[in-house]
């Protein structure tokens, strides 16, 4: 008959601990040696020993020393974006408004009616040139090569510099003015005309730049994407998309955006110039793409007996979100992007608004529409190859006023109540709301 | 069983200025900082791995990677602790090392006294104890103690046998004190299933 053991804390001692307990243990050879050996560790403090001792500074020191990191890093962060200049890209600043080309500016434009406040004559034909304007500067290229600026408010003339021909619309930031021309991409000091750095191209650069982040946007006629310093014209990178790029490209999201001849689009990225997506959409050339809210618009089959078609493409992976084709399938641009319809002008003498493909109202110019609209406070400003400008009613598509110029007039900057543009016959006009 | 951990604030003060020293290179501090804890040290160590030689092999590397990795105590005050976690650390990694080496025995100690038979050492026979009767138990408690995992070990060897408060364990496993509790009796339930299983 046997009973459990009851484990106390004696027994364990009396099981645990030899009898020899006390054993001598002392810093014997071998473990001198072993010290002698041993190099101690080097942390990050090690060289504060000084200020801190061998222990590095106490925790108390620390938490401070982190929090004034802290401190120190969300100043430097704030000191940044409190010194940023204000955005490159001010509405005006390039063709369709800003690098996205939603056709979307600031504003205001003229709202009740609308009569020419200046005109001005110019040395050549703005067809489908838009002006940039920046700071109260207008800035003009038109066919023949000459790049000229003009007081907004005034008309008056500053500078002019002639390039080879024909110029394009022009782009503007953070100095300089960036112009499609004959011989490739000019880049000129905004106050001056002088030329800061030239993009040589075999052929004349149709497409109008983008600028983005510092970096100038603009497909070649060789096919080719590039990008551009803004400031010294290095190149940063070139990728073709498989076409001659005739139209500007567009810019959102890290991406570029271009549509060339041959029907291709592409999504390159702008950090290194590698493919994000392509797509193919259709036979004939690609216009001016735009982009807004993840969308990507692009109308096919220009210059060519190809089907006309507004494609709405996902940013993100290239793939068809919806289309549409005009009744009589005429030539299709992007008019304007609001947020949440889209414009469509066509050779038609139409213009469509759309919400995810359905139209919603049409309007009927009565004449060919080729140029891009502008969009601002509800309203939407068209010019017509018959001289028309026009202004809608972005949400019903009602007429609001219209205005008839001499020749065809280009897209318009709507900007301090008034809507500057120009026409094929080379002159550029300022309307404004009439006196009461 | 005295404590350096719990000397008095002459000791600590000592204690910490030796520390400081070694840490910035002082060999002799060093010295003189870790001589008068090793036996102790070498103690715990010994009652946890059950095995001199091993557990003098512990201690040593113990000190060397003390001397090494010494800038790396925030706390003066904390250095009987860390040392003593170091030392810990490394009885569990050699115990579960030899574990995986070879198939756990449990060998029969040459002063235990015992009569041949596992199980006739796993109980006392009734009524009252003796000496006789205590030695039996102790053997039978070691050859249980055997049978627990390191963690077990370490956690009744510092608290059962070096009497360690809850909360200096706390410190040297660098747990809450309720975890301490917690395992500590986990321990002891493993302990009684072992000696049971001798039954």
């Amino acid at each position: 008959m046997t009973e459990p053991i009851r484990i106390t804390d004696e027994l364990l001692r009396l099981a645990l601990t030899p009898p020899d307990d006390g054993a001598d243990f002392g810093l014997d050879v071998s473990i001198r040696e072993a010290l002698d050996r041993t190099e101690q560790r080097r942390y990050w403090w090690t060289p504060l020993v000084r200020w801190f001792g061998p222990l590095g500074p106490s925790r108390q020191v620390r938490v401070v020393g982190v929090l004034v990191a802290l401190l120190g890093l969300l100043l430097a962060i704030a000191a940044t974006v409190g010194t940023r200049p204000p955005p490159l890209l001010a509405d005006g600043s390039m063709f369709h408004g800003g690098p996205a080309r939603t056709g979307e500016m600031a504003g205001p434009g003229p709202v009740a009616g609308a009569e020419i406040v200046w005109s001005v004559s110019l040395a050549g034909p703005l067809r489908n040139s838009m002006p940039a304007l920046v700071g109260g500067r207008l800035y003009v290229a038109d066919g023949r090569g000459n790049v000229a600026v003009f007081d907004a408010a005034t008309g008056a003339a500053g500078w002019t510099r002639s390039l080879p021909k024909p110029a394009t619309s022009p782009a503007i930031a953070a100095g300089v003015l960036v112009v499609s021309a004959g011989d490739g991409v000019y880049g000129l000091d905004a106050a001056t005309g002088t030329v800061r750095w030239h993009l040589p191209a075999a052929a004349p650069v149709e497409s109008a730049p983008a600028i983005d982040h510092a970096t100038v946007y603009v497909g070649l006629p060789d096919g080719s994407l590039t990008a551009v310093d803004l400031q010294t014209g290095t190149v940063r990178w070139r990728t073709s998309i498989g076409g001659a790029i005739t139209r500007a490209p567009s810019v959102a999201d890290g991406l570029v955006f271009a549509g060339g001849e041959g029907g291709h689009v592409a999504a390159i990225r702008a950090v290194d110039g590698t493919f994000a997506w392509r797509a193919e959409i259709g036979p004939g050339n690609v216009g001016t793409t735009a982009v807004r809210d993840g969308v990507v618009y692009a109308t096919s089959g220009l210059d060519a007996e190809a089907p006309h078609v507004l494609f709405a493409i996902s940013e993100s992976s290239g793939a068809e979100l919806w289309r549409f084709s005009a009744p009589g399938d005429r030539e299709l641009y992007v008019g304007a992007i609001a947020e949440r319809l889209v414009y469509a002008v066509g050779l038609d003498g139409h213009v469509y608004a759309l919400r995810d493909g359905t139209v919603v109202w049409a309007f009927d110019a009565r004449a060919p529409i080729g140029s891009v609209a502008s969009l601002t406070g509800g309203l939407l400003y068209i010019s017509a190859s018959s001289g028309q400008v026009f202004a809608l009613d972005a949400l019903s598509g009602a007429k609001r006023w219209t205005v008839q110029l001499e020749g065809d007039a280009g897209p318009g900057i709507p900007a301090d109540g008034r809507l500057y543009l120009g026409t094929d016959v080379g002159v550029l006009v300022a309307l404004a709301e009439p006196a009461p | 069983m005295a404590h350096l951990a719990a000397g008095t604030a002459g000791e600590l003060d000592r204690a910490s200025e030796l520390v400081l020293r070694a840490a910035g290179g002082d060999r002799e501090a060093y010295d003189a900082l870790i001589e008068p804890r090793l036996g102790r040290l070498f103690r715990m160590a010994r009652a946890i791995v059950r095995d001199e030689t091993l557990a003098r092999d512990v201690v040593q590397d113990a000190c060397v990677t003390a001397w090494r990795e010494l800038a790396s105590v925030r706390d003066t005050s904390r250095f009987d602790a860390w040392l003593s976690q170091i030392v810990v650390n490394r009885c569990r990694t050699e115990l579960r090392r030899v574990g995986r080496r070879s198939v756990r025995e449990i060998p029969m100690d040459q002063d235990s006294g015992a009569g041949s038979s596992g199980v006739a050492v796993a109980a006392r026979p009734a009524p009252g104890p003796s000496l006789g009767d205590r030695v039996v138990e102790a053997e039978a408690i070691r050859r249980a103690f055997l049978r627990l995992d390191p963690d077990d070990r370490a956690l009744i060897v510092m608290h059962h046998v070096e009497d360690r408060p809850v909360a200096e364990i706390a410190s040297v496993l660098r747990v809450p004190v309720g975890t301490v509790k917690w395992r500590l009796s986990r321990a002891r339930a493993a302990l009684e299933r072992a000696l049971e299983a001798q039954r």
